[in-house]
């Protein structure tokens, strides 16, 4: 079952087309990658998908009930603590929120860091944070944007191991990185976006070197299009 | 209903969560023993000049309140992106924004509460010290008058902020904007209401006066002075004006949030 599908999404600015006729299903269990190179159209892609910025033309499906976005991080709150930061995205999703302790230990955020204010915290624990909230009340439709920015080599491996286990658990996850190994190890498919077209959909099957190298090149071959 | 009830309460964590925000209701509380040692500068009536004290102290706490915290927190919604977070599906545009105002505006009231409880502090204790003839007709509906006051008005001014915040790019766009909404708020319609006068518009060009008047009518009258004047003077309130005033303030408080909500919802983030 689809819980996100768009047909022939366009988004134009003044002097640019960001999107030109994009399609794009994400299932129940399964991972969809979006790869490209800076300015491809990948954050716009799910910026759109999910009405933060409006489109010029085409249809979007969205099962919006149950949606967990992890935005590319500009700014996180500063005045609250992740417990009730974390504790408003389990509302809005119609959980407790007692779950929040768990979820945010979910992604390796230490208790000592909780209830303290998130301004405090380093880059990395705030990315952590931001996955907790995208992730807290084991949403059915999971969109990433660059979750991975400022997390170290651990904290990497932990969320990939936690998405893993989501989509495993039914959970459908759309992903936009710039780390191929990641999108290797995560998705079944993805797509590789250029001046806002899909221009090549690779199946990943065997999650080895071997798609890590031939993404890559197929990333080289479009950016010196 | 129930996301807004969430946006709103997170608001107001939010807002408590800083420290501008503890410390303007510090002095909020602190207020009225700052209005009691100023007036000792002076020889008669005392009472008067504590709370002319409260009510600048409520307008000013008011409005420094929505620039220094509200103003900052829309400002990194909006320009560092932080809506993404709080649009987040289910979510409506039109309840984060409701969220947020209503968040916003809980925070108004509970400074007007410890301001209005201030304002009757130092009138009870007025009326407790004071002779009969020196209490010049002060009573506790005075203290209200202050902080209802410049509550409504307050809340107008979130309003017009939450207005500039619908369209506004960044922290920067809605602080000038949002300054330059104050300033025209206190500053032009007096200067237009004695711009209305017929001898003063005598041989202007209809449709300048129509333009005057129809500029006062777009800007809401932010200084309740009158009402306030008369309390402090023991005059009658003439509960009619006042009612007449405080609707015209929800009107353009409504009126603000309803553009601010159709603007919101048809702009990219």
């Amino acid at each position: 079952m689809a819980l996100l599908s768009c047909q022939g999404i366009k988004k134009h600015y003044r002097h640019k087309h960001a999107l030109d006729g994009l399609n794009l299903e994400v299932k129940a269990g399964e991972a969809v990658g979006l790869l490209g190179i800076n300015g491809a159209g990948k954050s716009t892609t799910i910026k759109t998908l999910l009405g933060l910025v409006r489109k010029t033309a085409g249809h979007i499906s969205l099962d919006e009930s149950q949606v967990g976005f992890l935005p590319e991080l500009a700014r996180m709150p500063e005045h609250i603590t992740p417990r009730s930061f974390v504790a408003l995205a389990l509302r809005i999703r119609g959980r407790g929120t007692s779950e929040a302790d768990a979820a945010l230990a979910e992604t390796g955020l230490g208790e000592e860091h909780m209830s303290r204010h998130i301004r405090l915290l380093s880059k990395g624990l705030r990315q952590r944070v931001a996955l907790a909230y995208a992730l807290a009340g084991s949403p059915r439709l999971i969109v990433l944007d660059e979750p991975m920015s400022g997390l170290d080599a651990i904290g990497r491996i932990a969320a990939l191991e936690l998405l893993k286990k989501r989509k495993a658990a039914g959970a459908g996850i759309l992903i936009c990185s710039h780390i191929v190994p990641d999108l290797v190890r995560l998705t079944d498919q993805v797509l590789l976006i250029h001046q806002g077209v899909v221009k090549q959909i690779f199946p990943i099957t065997s999650h080895d070197m071997d798609e890590v190298v031939m993404l890559e090149q197929a990333l080289r071959h479009w950016s010196s299009q | 209903m129930m996301h807004i009830k969430n946006l709103a309460l997170y608001s107001f964590r939010e807002l408590m969560g800083m420290l501008v925000v503890r410390i303007t209701l510090a002095v909020a509380v602190l207020l009225p023993l700052a209005a009691w040692i100023f007036s000792q500068f002076f020889l008669m009536e005392l009472t008067k000049v504590q709370l002319d004290v409260m009510t600048a102290g409520s307008y000013l706490l008011g409005m420094v309140l929505i620039l220094i915290a509200v103003v900052p927190m829309l400002g990194a919604d909006i320009g560092g992106r932080l809506c993404y977070f709080y649009l987040m599906p289910p979510v409506s545009r039109s309840e984060y924004m409701l969220g947020r105002f209503i968040g916003a505006a809980l925070l108004l009231l509970l400074l007007f509460a410890v301001l209005l409880a201030g304002s009757e502090a130092l009138i009870a204790m007025a009326l407790e010290h004071a002779p009969a003839d020196r209490r010049y007709g002060i009573s506790w509906e005075t203290g209200l008058i202050i902080a209802g006051t410049a509550c409504y008005q307050s809340i107008t001014l979130l309003a017009a902020v939450f207005f500039i915040a619908a369209w506004a790019t960044g922290f920067a766009e809605l602080l000038l904007f949002s300054i330059a909404a104050c300033a025209l708020f206190w500053i032009m319609p007096p200067v237009l209401e004695a711009m209305k006068n017929p001898f003063l518009m005598v041989g202007v060009p209809t449709w300048i006066v129509s333009l005057v008047h129809g500029i006062a009518w777009l800007l809401p009258e932010m200084n309740a002075g009158q009402f306030i004047l008369a309390a402090l003077h023991g005059q009658a309130t003439d509960y009619t004006m006042l009612l007449l005033h405080f609707l015209g303030h929800a009107g353009y408080a409504l009126m603000m949030l309803m553009a601010c909500l159709l603007m919101f919802a048809r702009r990219d983030l």
